[in-house]
């Protein structure tokens, strides 16, 4: 029905099924070695990337997935990055705080997502971006909590003696293992029976209704998903900045997730670990000829992408490589194209839970 | 009861602000299904045109006048040139969620490029004398925001519901395709809608600007409490989108005048309880009717 969805359901199989896999691994071992190619501060830089990378995570698969757009992410991320402040504070160890961060986020995602996910694609966008618009306020004013404009400070997190590593490298490769993570939880929702669920009412409501699936439980459920892997985002960001204050969170974070997550394409595996690096480094060059420009810049992409390149960079990329000698498989493609995501659904409700789409 | 009288009528006097924007955004929504998200920062450009033309020499009437031209222009040339390639391709709402998204952001920050960050001073139109008016002391601008709110509101009324133009507005509303087969012209309704709905947020800019002082972020919040109170109001509904966006007006500056413990800045919070709660026991907001529910 839309090319979105024709292409997650392309990608699940055949050559262009290959390929992603075996790109995806290359990028994770190119991530893996940055540290031993930078100083200190650089992979410091490179661990906030990783931090916004898990949250485009949750952002990817909340807009591609599941149809719903949240400019609200600012205010999780931050929820995650103080909640492992106010842990550290009363003396948690950064690895109970991941797992309080974790529920706690998950917990926030299902009370917001509980009456929000009800009323409709639009007013969920508007909810979330009051969301996100309030956070940065009322992070200044729960003095109490935040410590108001004057932040939250962390301690470090120190490498374990047996690593041989620094404390910046490991908490590189603690960030690396997490986004790893969280890109497999993805993978695995996507090609799960919820993921057709998901996919199945974001392009027929009614039509997933009617095949049984629990629209409000799915879609509550996706966003308090998602809400957690900014939660998580945060408790990295946090440790690695070893410093939170409102000014970082404020809905300018939302708006670069989005271009971001837009750039890389909507529903690529891939795409959260460009959005991450995109988030991450371009405000830094970008701020450098204009305090305005970094907007700009992402305004435009956005507006470019949505107009002339839908899905985005690995979507030019995978539609460059089906055009290849050999790569081509355009009769079956075309016709994988026109189907619709309600027969992997029904075989998935019918207990064979295979991928139907191969 | 004189202070709460004063609260009452800065209540409406914001409300009103709201209201014009509220219009513009349900106007879109009404015709092209369009949640426009950059509603606000179209009406910021046009703002900042309007300063640029004052520094010509020229009368601030005169100078809003154009701008408002101008912004039709561009509202209708937006809709034409980059929103509707996106609307026509996709069925679901999320593309052009995401698209008015990035013009907000492409808008904000291209003016603050432009013109700094630093915040102008704006002069007020209807100037800035204090009147009395029932009792309650209030500005000048206020008096004429309201006034103006209400010259719009008759003249959208007129047009929509009275005009030749306003029966092809309500037929491409209600289904473009049977609108299309009797030989209304689609595209100039829609990008006549977006062009209105443009012009009435430059007005609505200008209006403001003297009391939010001009500065990129001016439209943010008013954009927020707008769209709000279009949700309120039904979404479809303009006369819903004016009284919801009075409401949270209203709710606003009385929240933040007797609940200090929540004051300032939580009211935006107190507002989306409030429009939340009242989604979900009436789905089609105020004032809209069932049928229409724009998800």
């Amino acid at each position: 029905m839309t090319s979105l969805s024709s292409l997650s359901r392309l990608r699940d199989g055949g050559i262009t099924g290959r390929l992603p896999a075996a790109g995806l691994t290359l990028a994770f071992v190119a991530l893996a070695a940055v540290p031993l190619f930078l100083q200190a501060y650089a992979v410091g830089e490179w661990t906030f990337a990783l931090a916004f990378a898990v949250a485009a995570v949750g952002l990817n698969i909340l807009i591609a997935d599941a149809g719903l757009v949240s400019l609200g992410h600012n205010a999780f991320v931050a929820f995650g990055a103080y909640a492992t402040a106010w842990a550290a504070g009363r003396g948690m160890s950064y690895w109970e705080s991941f797992l309080l961060v974790a529920v706690m986020a998950l917990a926030l995602g299902w009370v917001i997502g509980a009456p929000v996910v009800k009323l409709g694609h639009l007013n969920f966008a508007l909810v979330t971006i009051g969301a996100g618009f309030v956070a940065p306020t009322l992070a200044l004013r729960l003095v109490s909590v935040t410590g108001g404009a004057d932040g939250e400070s962390l301690p470090a997190l120190n490498a374990p003696g047996w690593s041989g590593l620094t404390a910046t490298a490991w908490l590189y490769y603690v960030g690396l293992a997490v986004l790893l993570a969280a890109v497999l939880l993805s993978i695995g929702l996507r090609r799960s029976q919820a993921g057709r669920a998901l996919r199945a009412q974001r392009d027929n409501e009614a039509a997933a209704e009617a095949f049984g699936v629990q629209l409000w439980r799915i879609r509550c459920g996706v966003f308090a998903l998602s809400v957690m892997l900014c939660g998580v985002s945060g408790w990295l960001w946090g440790i690695t900045s070893s410093f939170v204050a409102p000014d970082s969170f404020d809905v300018t974070l939302s708006i670069s997730l989005l271009a971001g997550v837009v750039m890389g394409g909507l529903g690529f595996a891939a795409t959260p670990i460009v959005a991450g690096i995109f988030v991450e480094f371009v405000p830094n060059i970008s701020s450098n000829i204009s305090p305005a420009f970094d907007g700009l810049v992402e305004g435009v992409i956005i507006v470019v992408i949505m107009l002339v390149a839908r899905q985005g960079l690995f979507g030019l990329l995978t539609a460059g490589i089906r055009k290849l000698p050999g790569g081509s498989r355009d009769g079956t493609a075309r016709l994988a194209d026109q189907r619709t995501d309600m027969a992997p659904m029904m075989s998935g409700t019918a207990g064979s839970g295979s991928d139907a789409v191969a | 009861m004189h202070e709460f009288g004063e609260q009452f009528v800065n209540g409406l006097v914001d409300g009103s602000s709201y209201a014009a924007l509220g219009l513009s955004l349900v106007l879109i929504l009404r015709i092209t299904r369009i949640g426009n998200f950059a509603q606000g920062s179209q009406a910021l450009v046009a703002v900042y045109l309007v300063w640029s033309l004052l520094r010509t020499g020229m009368p601030l009437i005169v100078a809003i006048i154009l701008s408002t031209i101008a912004s039709f222009l561009l509202g209708a040339l937006l809709y034409v040139v980059i929103v509707r390639p996106v609307d026509r391709d996709q069925e679901s709402p999320y593309g052009t969620v995401i698209l008015t998204l990035g013009l907000l952001s492409v808008l904000q920050y291209g003016a603050q490029a432009i013109w700094g960050a630093d915040p102008l001073n704006f002069p007020a139109l209807f100037g800035t004398e204090t009147v009395h008016l029932f009792g309650v002391a209030t500005t000048r601008q206020a008096v004429g925001t309201v006034g103006v709110l209400i010259v719009l509101c008759i003249l959208l009324y007129l047009f929509v519901e009275k005009s030749k133009f306003g029966i092809a507005f309500r037929a491409v509303a209600e289904n473009r395709l049977a609108a299309a087969a009797v030989g209304v012209p689609i595209l100039w309704i829609l990008a006549l809608g977006w062009g209105i709905a443009a012009g009435i947020g430059a007005i609505c800019g200008s209006l403001v600007a003297p009391t939010l002082i001009l500065q990129p972020q001016m439209m943010s919040t008013v954009l927020i409490y707008a769209f709000s109170g279009a949700v309120l109001g039904g979404m479809t509904s303009l006369a819903g989108a004016v009284i919801g966006c009075m409401l949270l007006g209203l709710l606003d500056d009385l929240v933040a005048a007797y609940v200090p413990a929540i004051g300032g800045s939580y009211s935006l919070l107190v507002a989306f309880v409030v429009i939340v709660a009242v989604l979900l026991v009436r789905p089609q907001g105020l004032f809209g009717h069932r049928e229409v529910v724009v998800r």
